[in-house]
Parts: C-alpha cells; sequence; structure tokens
C-alpha cells in the first residue's frame, strides 16, 4: 500500500512540477525546522523577577508599632458597635493564609484551614457568636492592607508584621505572636546567618512582605512571588538560592522538607498582629481583649503546642514560648 | 514534443487560417516577402500546402491530446493525494491538534478539580487525568508527524518540551498533598499556571495552522482542473476546426478517426468534470458539516472545560484576589458557551445539518444553562461564607450537581464530535470514490484521441503522396 501511494506522489509532484508548473505542489514536501530552544524553567504564577519594590516610604515613627488600644470594656458587645453589626451579619469574615503550614494552611486530606491563625479567628468568633462562624478569605501577603481597608474583611490574621507604617493604613491588636527574621538555604548550600553573605544570590520572599523590603536593601537580588509557598518550590527547583523571612514561616518549610536548612541568627524582630479597620477601634478593643483571654486562660500555649497530623506543632519546630505580653497605649 | 515549438508552430498556423484559403492549391499569393521575415516565410512555405498543413495540424493534435491526458491525470493523481491529504495528512492533523487541545484542558479541570475534592484522589479522576496525558502525548506525535508549517512545528516543539514538565509537577503537588503538606497546593499552581501561560496557548496555535492547513488542502481538492480543462476545450476546438477545414477541401463529411478523437476527449471532458464536481462537492460538504463543524464544538468544549477549571480553582483560591480572576475566566468561557449569536455551540447549531444530532446540541444548551444556575448558588453559598456547601455542590455528581452538570455537557459535546469526525471522513471517502478510475479512463481515452487523429489525419496526408 505504501510504495504505490509513494510512487503516487512522487508521480505527481513530478508532473505537476514539470509539466504543469504548479507552485504549490512543488512546496509542499518541505520539511519545517524544528527549533532549538533553551529549556525555561517553570515558574510560579505571579512570580517577580527581579521583584517590582514600591517607593520606599520614610517609616513614620509611631512611638512602639506594638502597643494597641487598651480593652476599656472587655468581652461587652454595645448595641451599635462593630461587634453587633458582625452578629448581625451572622459571620465574621477573617483573611488568612492557606499556604503557611502550621499558621494557615489548608489540609489537603480534609480541605478544611488550619494552623494558629485559623485558631484564634475561631476564638474570636467563638467569644462574639458562642461558635465557630467564620467565613475564611485566603488572602495573599499584599492583599492583606487593601482588604482590611475595603472592608472584605472583618479582620486579617495572617502572619502579619505590626510597624509603624502599617499603623497609617490599618489598627492593630496587641501582639499575639513574635518572630523572627531569618534565612533559608537548600541542600549542600553553607547555610549563611546575614544576607551580606548572600550578596549576588537570589533570595525569595513574597510580594509585598516586609522580608523582601529588608531583601532589597540587602546586596542580595530579591525575587517576589505571591505566596509563602511558592518560595519553597523556587527553593526546590533551584530557582531560588534562599529564602529570608520569618522562623514561623521557615521552621514550616523545613517540616515540608528536611533539605531546608535555617540560620539561627535573628535578622529582625516581627511582632505579629490582628489587622483591623482604623474606623473600627472599638473591635480593636475588643479582640485585645480576647487576645487578654487567651493569654491568661492558658488557651494560647495550647494551641502553641498543638499538633497536627504529622505530629508538628508550633513548639516542636520552634522551641517553647510564652505569649508576648500585650502593650497598650 | 518540447513546448517551445508548438508555440512557434501555432502562430503562423492561426495568422495563416485567417488567410481564408478554401482552395485545395498550394498558397503562394500571401506569403511574406522572404527578405522581411526569411525564417517566417519558410515556415509557411512548408505549411503552405496541404499535406503539410495536415502534417502539422497532426503534430498540433497528438501534443494536445498528450498534453490534455497527461494533465487529466495528473489532476486527478494530484487530487487524490490531496484528498488522501484530507483524510490523512493535514485531516488528520487537525483532528491531531484538537484533540491535543481538549485533552490538556481535560486534565487541568481534572487535576484541579481532585485538589479540591481533597484526600486521596478518587480512581475516577485519576484515570481520566491519566487518559487525557495518554491522549494529548500520542496525539501530539501524530501532529507531529504530519505537520507542515513552520508555527505549527514550534508549536508542537514547544508542547512536547512543556507536557512531561507538567505532568512533572502534578506529581509533585499530589505527592505532597497525599501527605498532607501545603506546598503540594504550591506545585498545583505552578502547573496550572505552566498550563495556561505556555501548553494551552501553544495547543491553541497547533490547532490554528493544523485548520488552516487543512482548510488549504480542502480548497486544493476543491478547486476545478483549470490547466486540464483548458487542453481538452482546446484540443476540442482544434479537432473541430480539423474536421471542417477537412470537410471543406475534401467533401467528406466524415472522418471516422477525427470522430473517434473527439468522442473520446468529450468523454474525457465529461469524466473530468464530472469526477472533480463531485469529489469537489463532497470535500465541501466534509468541511461544512464536519471538519469547520468540528471546530466549532471543540471551541465550545474547550470553553466548556476551562470554565470548569475556573469553578473549582475560584473555589480552591478561597476568596483571594486571584479567586476573583479565575471567576472572571468562567463567566468569560460560559459567555462564549452560552453566547446565541456568534458562540461556537449557537453556530454549530446554525450548521447543523442532522437532525439526529439537533436534540444533542439543544440539551448540550440548556446543561451549560443549568451549569450556569449551579454555578451562581454555589458562588452565592461562598459569598456568604459556606464555603463547605459551595464545594459539595461544585463537586456533586448527583443530579443537578456541577460536576455533573459539567461531565454531561462534556459527554454531549463529545457525542457531537464524534457525529460530525463521522461525517468528515464519511464525505472524504466519498470525494475518493468519484475519483475512481477516472485516472485510468481519462488516460486511455486521451491516447484513443491520439490515435484516432493520427490515423485519421494520417490517411488524409497519404492521399497526396
Amino acid at each position: 500500500m505504501k510504495t504505490p501511494q509513494r510512487i503516487r506522489r512522487i508521480l505527481a509532484v513530478a508532473v505537476a512540477c514539470g509539466v504543469l508548473a504548479t507552485t504549490a505542489a512543488c512546496a509542499a514536501d518541505t520539511a519545517p525546522e524544528l527549533p532549538l530552544g533553551e529549556a525555561a524553567p517553570p515558574m510560579p504564577v505571579g512570580v517577580q523577577d527581579p521583584a517590582e519594590l514600591p517607593e520606599v516610604s520614610e517609616q513614620p515613627d509611631c512611638g512602639d508599632p506594638t502597643a494597641s488600644y487598651r480593652p476599656a470594656n472587655g468581652l461587652n458587645i454595645a448595641p451599635g458597635s462593630s461587634m453587633a453589626q458582625i452578629r448581625a451579619n451572622d459571620v465574621l469574615k477573617v483573611g488568612v493564609d492557606q499556604n503557611t503550614y502550621l499558621f494557615g494552611y489548608r489540609d489537603p486530606s480534609t480541605n478544611d484551614l488550619s494552623g494558629f491563625d485559623v485558631e484564634i479567628a475561631k476564638e474570636i468568633s467563638k467569644a462574639i457568636f458562642g461558635s465557630v462562624k467564620v467565613q475564611f478569605k485566603a488572602i495573599s501577603s499584599d492583599q492583606r492592607v487593601p482588604f482590611v481597608q475595603e472592608g472584605e474583611v472583618d479582620m486579617v490574621v495572617r502572619t502579619m508584621t505590626m510597624n509603624c507604617a502599617r499603623w497609617q493604613d490599618v489598627a492593630f491588636s496587641s501582639e499575639y505572636f513574635r518572630a523572627h527574621q531569618q534565612i533559608a538555604v537548600y541542600g549542600d548550600h553553607k547555610v549563611v546567618e546575614t544576607l551580606a553573605e548572600l550578596a549576588g544570590e537570589r533570595v525569595c520572599a513574597a510580594t509585598g512582605s516586609t522580608s523582601i523590603r529588608n531583601i532589597a536593601d540587602s546586596a542580595a537580588t530579591p525575587v517576589a512571588v505571591p505566596e509563602w509557598t511558592d518560595c519553597l518550590v523556587m527553593l526546590q527547583q533551584g530557582t531560588v538560592d534562599a529564602i529570608s523571612t520569618d522562623n514561623a514561616i521557615l521552621a514550616g518549610f523545613a517540616a515540608q522538607d528536611a533539605q531546608v536548612k535555617l540560620s539561627t541568627t535573628s535578622l529582625s524582630e516581627e511582632p505579629y498582629g490582628i489587622a483591623i479597620n482604623s474606623e473600627r477601634r472599638d473591635l480593636v478593643e475588643y479582640v485585645n481583649a480576647v487576645l487578654e483571654d487567651l493569654r491568661g486562660s492558658g488557651r494560647w500555649d495550647q494551641l502553641y503546642q498543638a499538633a497536627d497530623r504529622s505530629g508538628n506543632s508550633l513548639q516542636s519546630l520552634l522551641g517553647s514560648a510564652s505569649p508576648p505580653a500585650a502593650k497598650y497605649q | 514534443m518540447p513546448t517551445g515549438t508548438t508555440g512557434n508552430t501555432m502562430a503562423p498556423l492561426s495568422s495563416h487560417q485567417s488567410g481564408n484559403s478554401t482552395v485545395d492549391i498550394p498558397r503562394q499569393r500571401g506569403g511574406s516577402p522572404s527578405a522581411v521575415r526569411p525564417k517566417a516565410s519558410r515556415l509557411l512555405n512548408r505549411t503552405g500546402s496541404t499535406p503539410g498543413r495536415l502534417t502539422l495540424l497532426m503534430a498540433v493534435l497528438a501534443f494536445l491530446a498528450l498534453a490534455s491526458g497527461v494533465a487529466g491525470v495528473a489532476d486527478v493523481v494530484s487530487r487524490d493525494d490531496l484528498i488522501d491529504g484530507v483524510s490523512d495528512g493535514s485531516g488528520r492533523l487537525g483532528l491531531a491538534a484538537l484533540e491535543v487541545y481538549q485533552s490538556l484542558s481535560d486534565a487541568d479541570a481534572t487535576a484541579t478539580s481532585a485538589f479540591l475534592a481533597g484526600g486521596v484522589e478518587s480512581p475516577e479522576l485519576r484515570d481520566r487525568y491519566d487518559e487525557d496525558i495518554n491522549r494529548a502525548s500520542i496525539q501530539l506525535a501524530t501532529a507531529a508527524a504530519s505537520i507542515t508549517t513552520q508555527a505549527g512545528a514550534d508549536a508542537v516543539a514547544r508542547l512536547s518540551a512543556d507536557l512531561p514538565v507538567y505532568t512533572g509537577l502534578i506529581e509533585n503537588a499530589r505527592t505532597y498533598n497525599q501527605q498532607g503538606l501545603p506546598v503540594g497546593a504550591a506545585y498545583l499552581r505552578e502547573a496550572s499556571g505552566l498550563m495556561r501561560d505556555r501548553l494551552l496557548p501553544a495547543a491553541q496555535e497547533l490547532q490554528d495552522t493544523a485548520g488552516s492547513q487543512l482548510a488549504e488542502t480542502q480548497d486544493s481538492a476543491a478547486t476545478l482542473p483549470w490547466i486540464a480543462l483548458a487542453f481538452i476545450l482546446l484540443t476540442l476546438g482544434v479537432l473541430a476546426f480539423t474536421q471542417i477545414d477537412l470537410t471543406k477541401r475534401t467533401n467528406r463529411v466524415f472522418n471516422v478517426g477525427l470522430l473517434a478523437s473527439t468522442v473520446a476527449m468529450v468523454l474525457v471532458l465529461g469524466w473530468l468534470g464530472v469526477a472533480s464536481f463531485l469529489a469537489a462537492g463532497h470535500i465541501d460538504s466534509g468541511r461544512e458539516s464536519g471538519s469547520a463543524q468540528i471546530e466549532r464544538l471543540a471551541e465550545a468544549r474547550i470553553a466548556a472545560l476551562q470554565a470548569r477549571s475556573a469553578e473549582s480553582v475560584t473555589l480552591i483560591a478561597r476568596g483571594g484576589k486571584s479567586a476573583a480572576d479565575y471567576e472572571a475566566v468562567f463567566v468569560t468561557q460560559m459567555g462564549i458557551l452560552l453566547d446565541g449569536g456568534s458562540g461556537p455551540l449557537a453556530k454549530a447549531r446554525e450548521a447543523n445539518t442532522d437532525p439526529e444530532l439537533t436534540p444533542v446540541l439543544d440539551q448540550a444548551l440548556a446543561t451549560a444553562q443549568a451549569w450556569q444556575e449551579v454555578h451562581t448558588t454555589l458562588r452565592g453559598d461562598d459569598q456568604r461564607g459556606e464555603y463547605t456547601k459551595a464545594v459539595e455542590l461544585a463537586l456533586s455528581t448527583d443530579e443537578g450537581g456541577a460536576a455533573k452538570l459539567s461531565r454531561q455537557l462534556d459527554d454531549l459535546l463529545a457525542q457531537a464530535i464524534q457525529s460530525a469526525g463521522d461525517h468528515f471522513r464519511a464525505e472524504t471517502k466519498a470525494a475518493s470514490n468519484a475519483l475512481t478510475g477516472a485516472g485510468i479512463g481519462v488516460g486511455l481515452l486521451a491516447v484513443v484521441c491520439l490515435a484516432g487523429s493520427a490515423n485519421g489525419l494520417q490517411r488524409r496526408i497519404a492521399e497526396y503522396r
């Protein structure tokens, strides 16, 4: 079958080209060239390489950024207050992370959100409703401030560092966790203690985080991604050399992959607070009352020690800790 | 006979014809002065005598009969080849390209939907994903073998390079997910991004270039055999002139040889004309309700699959910024699907000529509408904070569940594509059948024509010796 068809094809082309000289038939059998492109490694969606950094805004002086509003009314909910409003909505909207192991993450086996931040949000809901009525919104680092400002969520509990620049846009609860910025490297890479040792190397952090700014201020090349786990993927794929962010996040990476090696020196203190709209001071005070309760009742320690299915807890990854003391203005 | 000579001999012949000679004597009066054009005049002198004239006519007729035969046979052979191309070459390529695009879209929708469900992936979804990757790989190899354009080859190369990367990322995601670690979701996001940003655009490009390659082949296969027809009509014209001329000169009405020659050439004209007309008709029909219909239906199916994928990813993204982006993708794709004017499904319904397919297409449209409504409900649930309820509705395979409806829609569209594919293959086969025997027939009849005119004129020329 093959040969006669081939002969016929050759005959057809020969006849067509020779006698009739129709160009179309003659051009048909030229094979296209295959391109010899270089392999482009896969990258996380939304990666900024190098990172686009916002204009450096003068860090305003607000005194102590960890000082919040004193809870004057305790857990009382006055009519017309923000908490009464939330009760009327019958749901507390909270922005969390769903990618940061042990802080706010989606457990792929149950589809449920778990972690320290998520539990804190549930505790606040329990205080308002007596039960868990939370609508979780999984948001990225750079969405935290706008989501609070635009009222998309009532609060953000998402490994968020309190600083004076952010106090200009949102209000913070009292400090509920103290993290430190550290550096993670992978496999055979020498463990480094400072960003200066990573001069010229590619270092990953989330877009809109305080860490990406710290990296940009050093001699390292900042690479920004939407979610923290995107950094771990890039580290595993060898498209970045290191990650620099809070130990709370890095310890979660080390728990997911034993090749992730952490530094021990704290580059900066990162106090975590719950972000709330600046106009809802009553809600900030209320949340502070809830946090007081968590600190005093030992619930904070319970959450810190709570182990997930794999047996990992914040305590097992970060060592013993006690809740940071509340400071008020 | 070399073509150059014909051109030279033809010109004096036709100018000579207009000399209005009716008598059977050698012509001297009209001869041009040899001093002016010695070469032309010698030629005229030589052809001026009746036997010379007849010899020239015989040569011209022999050439024309031969040229008609060769052009006719070449046309049939190359048309047959083009039709083979429609069914085997660019046709297979076009279908393969569409399969690649659909399989990749389905793989993406299946992987995201399995992740949304959580836990260990269901065997059903796992099988479906494996089947998609398997089909995409095989059809990619098929496309690679038949592609003839640079753009198509580039697209195939990019797809071949990125597909194993995609499956690698999916396997990573799967492994981490099974261990309950959140980095699995990051691998899934990266895989999905690779699919959307690199694989699907390349598949789209492959489909576009394969589609136009097929359309070009169909166009070429459906043209009329102009060159052959020109030679045939010219042959018939010269045959008619020769016979009228001979009748005038010899008072004999019929020349059996030339008459047979004329009949043979008329048969060539009829056979070639009818065969190529029929073949062209089948090719056109195979395009209208076959390949073009498949393209529309595949476009609808791909829109449905991408909408399904976006629905899952919106829920996976859980209210973040990307959730809004994916919801926008759903709205766009569903808009394409439900567009009553220029949407692919509406166009497919309009172009449909198969009464058995009408209810299938109607049902597809109704299913898409029902799915749209369920989607609105589940988006409302999610907005109100009832995330679990929204996910359950999205994954529900019960009557009225989003998973059920999107699967139903996919099955209906696949059924319609199958049916259009059958039509395409049947029409292409019919086009090929229309040409059966035409090559040999035209060739033999051209030989009869050649022999007849040679024989008929040879007898007249012999009378002058």
